[in-house]
């Protein structure tokens, strides 16, 4: 079958202020395939995309649908040309259900019918092979419901052009099974579908060509049958990468925290955290696997004195004086007064774990400037503290004290943080989601920092949401789902499947 | 090339770095171009000038006429400087956590009133430095109740700090009326109170203006340099980590907010016992409002402060001079200090903003043909 071209994007550059975004990209989709656009967070792709669904206007060049020169200057000129995407943040209406989120900005003519709404949204869902309830309202349903959802609203507008914005972050291995499934038939029934991904299995497994961005540029697009991870991976981060984890066995591993029983309720009083029992050993990474959202950041900020605990205790053990402290309860301060040396990488790392508009030094200061009687804050240590981990972990800045870490790119930003709160010798160290946005060199040597941390006797805990990667660094990965502990697996002999299977578990229900 | 028509004839985008050089030609350019549009305005409104156009220098000149043409009218100029300047430093705490007091015309007021009010019942009573310690107490006390109740209001409860210290500002300007009520039932104002002074160091002026260098010196090292200038800081940027880092993030909204307060107490201490030496329910006239744009235009910057309260004496007491000058009554004076105030605060969109125009694309696309 000779490939006829559904789009042509031509010499695409787009600028924001004096950042370079995309630089004269050259893109074909055929019909009929699956192109998945593969680069490193920040790499342009999203924004590339962006231009073909309407929300950017490129500021050169041109864009071909079937050949002819097209201006898509909003989402509606897009759809007109065929062309939907599916964000990677829902746009659903909590409160309707799918098929009135589905209908939601079409101007049909003649009489609003959801009768025949719902008929027409059950009717694409079997032709792909969906599962959804056309009246089941959004708040209802999990993030898959939501995201066949989008999918369906798309296609219900006509579209034969989909992308995709990182569509399986937000799924469990079993779901992204299944959303693969109907991508090939909607591939097969003449679709171009675009995938935006940085997993690389994933592209191997779904693409018929890859198209690999780096800074802004489009490097090559090749056959997915033609091409290796490594060389994938090359052309990713423009050098060769090695890929590999060193996950030495535990030595003296011993009890350094014991959650036991932990219960907690968020504001709205919905369990949040529901009797969840584990220990986390010194000289282990103990890894926390889960769908986004089910428990894992008020699991750690509850063990960090943040969040309001209900029931159940943590135990923190001292490994100097041998001491058992109950650390339920306590604030942060109270937590350190306790002489328990914790540390904490939150997920938000300018929202939470730094001061955006402060310097590096300034940022170190926040752990310690209450140190001394003075009335004044000293300067000095902080600035010394902030050139060492400056050096040690390669963070590139201007410098330490003036630029605001707000300004550094995600790694260094994160090299800040992790480096702070390591410098606290701490005996406990939570990280959470510690290289999402981090380009492949950072993220490894994050995952060194944590694996050297955990060689010098640190219990480690890991919230992460690769599973190939939590697979490869835990010594033991404990799954949560809906707040609770499903399952506590070997990360040396655990599958990915079983893991996938703990995080959709729910009691009752065996799939 | 229909399809042209579609893309936007504006593009604005965010800049990520302002040169000095360029901040500065901006702003002289701003208020070149307010001096022109201003003396267009004046050309219009005021008959005096219409009908002569060769006075137009005649009034630029006013502006510098009204400051500098005395000894005693600098010295005035500075005590106004000095008197926005305290109110401006005392809002600048709260404003540097994000927390917007707009009362501290409110605060000011009341911290007047506990002053006058010591005066007026225990005047002639005590010796006299008791009795001026006594008022600067009561003044402080005053000033900080005022602002203590929205802070715990906001801390606890969490409610809306601009409308709630903008309502206390009625409630000050009903309570000194109402005193005011109590001391002289007849209605007629409240005259000199002759214990209500403060002793006088060389020049009448010469101790608030004193007071407003202490301050701004005082304030500059408190945020830069002090722990709790930096727990502002941080919980002005962000709760999250302040409570992240075991900041307690109430204790700290309730003791600015004091800190804020007790300046604005000080200051109407200071307008009480040391220039009116009475009281009136509109004694601040404004300034309390005046000094959130003052502190604002300042970046929460004390040094700056300094600057920008003296920009906006400078033209008020030049637009006063105006006035006098050309025999204009009413708004005209204000309307010219607007026109300038506006070309100096619009000017800060093009230090933090790009704007393109859709032309040089076109351009750009026609070379590429």
């Amino acid at each position: 079958m000779a490939k006829q071209v559904a789009v042509e994007m031509r010499n695409i550059s787009k600028h924001f202020g004096s950042t370079v975004a995309n630089h004269n990209v050259d893109l074909d989709v055929y019909r009929g395939e699956i192109l998945a656009v593969l680069g490193e967070n920040g790499c342009g792709k999203t924004t590339l995309m962006n231009m073909l669904a309407g929300i950017y206007y490129p500021d050169e060049g041109q864009i071909f649908v079937d050949g002819k020169e097209v201006t898509i200057a909003s989402p509606k000129d897009a759809f007109d040309h065929g062309i939907g995407m599916i964000h990677q943040h829902f746009k659903l209406v909590d409160i309707f259900t799918a098929a009135e989120n589905t209908v939601l900005g079409v101007n049909e003519k003649g009489k609003f019918n959801i009768k025949s709404v719902n008929a027409r949204v059950s009717e694409i869902a079997e032709k792909y092979g969906f599962i959804i309830d056309p009246k089941k309202k959004i708040y209802d349903m999990s993030v898959s419901e939501k995201q066949t959802v989008e999918i369906i609203k798309v296609l219900y507008r006509g579209a034969d052009i989909l992308i995709l914005d990182e569509p399986t972050a937000v799924l469990t291995p079993q779901e992204t099974q299944k959303l693969f499934a109907v991508l090939r038939k909607m591939r097969n029934s003449g679709k171009s579908i675009i995938i935006i991904t940085h997993k690389l299995h994933e592209v191997l497994s779904i693409s018929d060509r890859v198209a690999v961005m780096r800074k802004g540029e489009h490097i090559a697009t090749v056959e997915t049958a033609n091409t290796s991870e490594g060389e994938l991976v090359e052309m990713m981060v423009g050098k060769k990468v090695e890929l590999n984890i060193e996950r030495s066995e535990p030595k003296n591993a011993e009890p350094r925290l014991m959650v036991d029983n932990l219960c907690s309720v968020n504001e709205e009083g919905a369990t949040v955290l529901d009797k969840v029992t584990f220990t986390a050993n010194g000289g282990e990474i103990l890894g926390i696997a889960g769908i986004a959202g089910s428990g894992q950041r008020e699991l750690l900020e509850a063990i960090a004195g943040l969040q309001p605990v209900t029931d159940g205790a943590i135990i923190y053990n001292n490994p100097k004086t041998g001491a058992e402290e109950n650390l339920r309860n306590k604030t942060p301060i109270q937590i350190r007064d306790l002489g328990v040396r914790l540390s904490f990488v939150p997920e938000d790392r300018l929202g939470m774990g730094l001061v955006g508009s402060m310097g590096i030094a300034d940022n170190m200061m926040l752990r310690s400037y209450r140190k001394g009687v003075s009335v004044l804050v000293d300067r000095k240590k902080p600035t010394d503290l902030a050139e060492h981990i400056v050096q040690e972990l390669e963070v590139v800045t201007p410098d330490v004290t003036k630029t605001p870490v707000s300004r550094l790119s995600g790694g260094n930003v994160q090299k800040v943080l992790v480096g702070r709160e390591i410098a606290a010798a701490p005996s406990v160290l939570m990280a959470a989601y510690p290289v999402r946005g981090l380009d492949i060199n950072s993220s490894y040597m994050i995952y060194n920092l944590l694996n050297k941390q955990k060689e010098n006797g640190v219990a480690v805990i890991f919230v992460g949401e690769d599973l190939d990667v939590l697979i490869e660094l835990c010594d033991r990965i404990l799954v949560i789902n809906g707040g609770k502990v499903t399952g506590i697996v070997d990360g040396r002999t655990a599958k990915k499947e079983e893991i996938g299977f703990l995080m959709t578990k729910t009691e009752g229900t065996e799939e | 090339m229909a399809s042209e028509m579609k893309e936007p004839l504006i593009h604005i985008t965010k800049r990520s770095f302002v040169s000095t050089t360029r901040a500065i030609v901006v702003r002289i350019v701003a208020v070149l171009i307010a001096l022109v549009v201003s003396g267009i305005f004046a050309f219009l409104l005021i008959e005096k000038l219409s009908a002569d156009p060769s006075r137009i220098f005649e009034f630029y000149g006013c502006f510098i006429e009204g400051v500098f043409s005395s000894s005693e009218l600098v010295w005035t100029y500075f005590k106004d400087l000095a008197v926005l300047l305290c109110i401006s430093l005392a809002v600048t705490p709260a404003f540097r956590m994000k927390f917007w007091n707009i009362g501290a015309e409110g605060q000011t007021l009341v911290g007047m009133l506990g002053a006058v009010s010591i005066s007026f019942y225990l005047g002639g009573k005590l010796h006299p430095a008791l009795l001026i310690v006594l008022m600067l107490i009561a003044a402080i006390i005053a000033g900080a109740v005022w602002a203590f109740i929205p802070a715990v209001f906001k801390a606890v409860w969490n409610t809306n700090e601009t409308l709630f210290t903008l309502m206390m500002n009625y409630v000050a300007t009903f309570l000194v009326n109402f005193v005011l009520l109590l001391w002289v039932p007849s209605g007629n104002a409240l005259g000199v109170l002759d214990a209500c002074r403060l002793p006088i160091l060389g020049h009448q002026y010469l101790l608030i203006i004193i007071v407003a260098v202490l301050l701004t010196a005082f304030l500059c090292v408190y945020f830069k340099q002090s722990k709790q200038g930096y727990e502002i800081s941080v919980v002005g940027e962000s709760e999250r980590t302040a409570r992240y880092v075991g900041i307690n993030v109430k204790k700290v909204v309730i003791r600015t907010m004091i800190i804020s307060g007790i300046l604005c107490g000080l200051t109407g201490f200071l307008i009480g016992a040391g220039l009116d030496h009475s009281i009136t329910s509109d004694a601040i006239g404004g300034q309390g409002f005046t000094a959130i744009m003052v502190s604002w235009l300042a970046k929460f910057n004390p040094l700056f402060m300094v600057i920008t309260a003296g920009l906006v004496i400078f033209l008020q007491t030049g637009a006063g001079q105006i006035s006098e000058t050309f025999d204009v009554q009413g708004a005209m004076p204000n309307i010219i200090v607007g026109i300038i105030l506006f070309f100096i605060i619009g000017c800060e969109f093009f230090l933090n903003y790009e704007v393109h125009f859709r032309k040089s694309k076109k351009h750009a696309k026609g070379e590429a043909k």
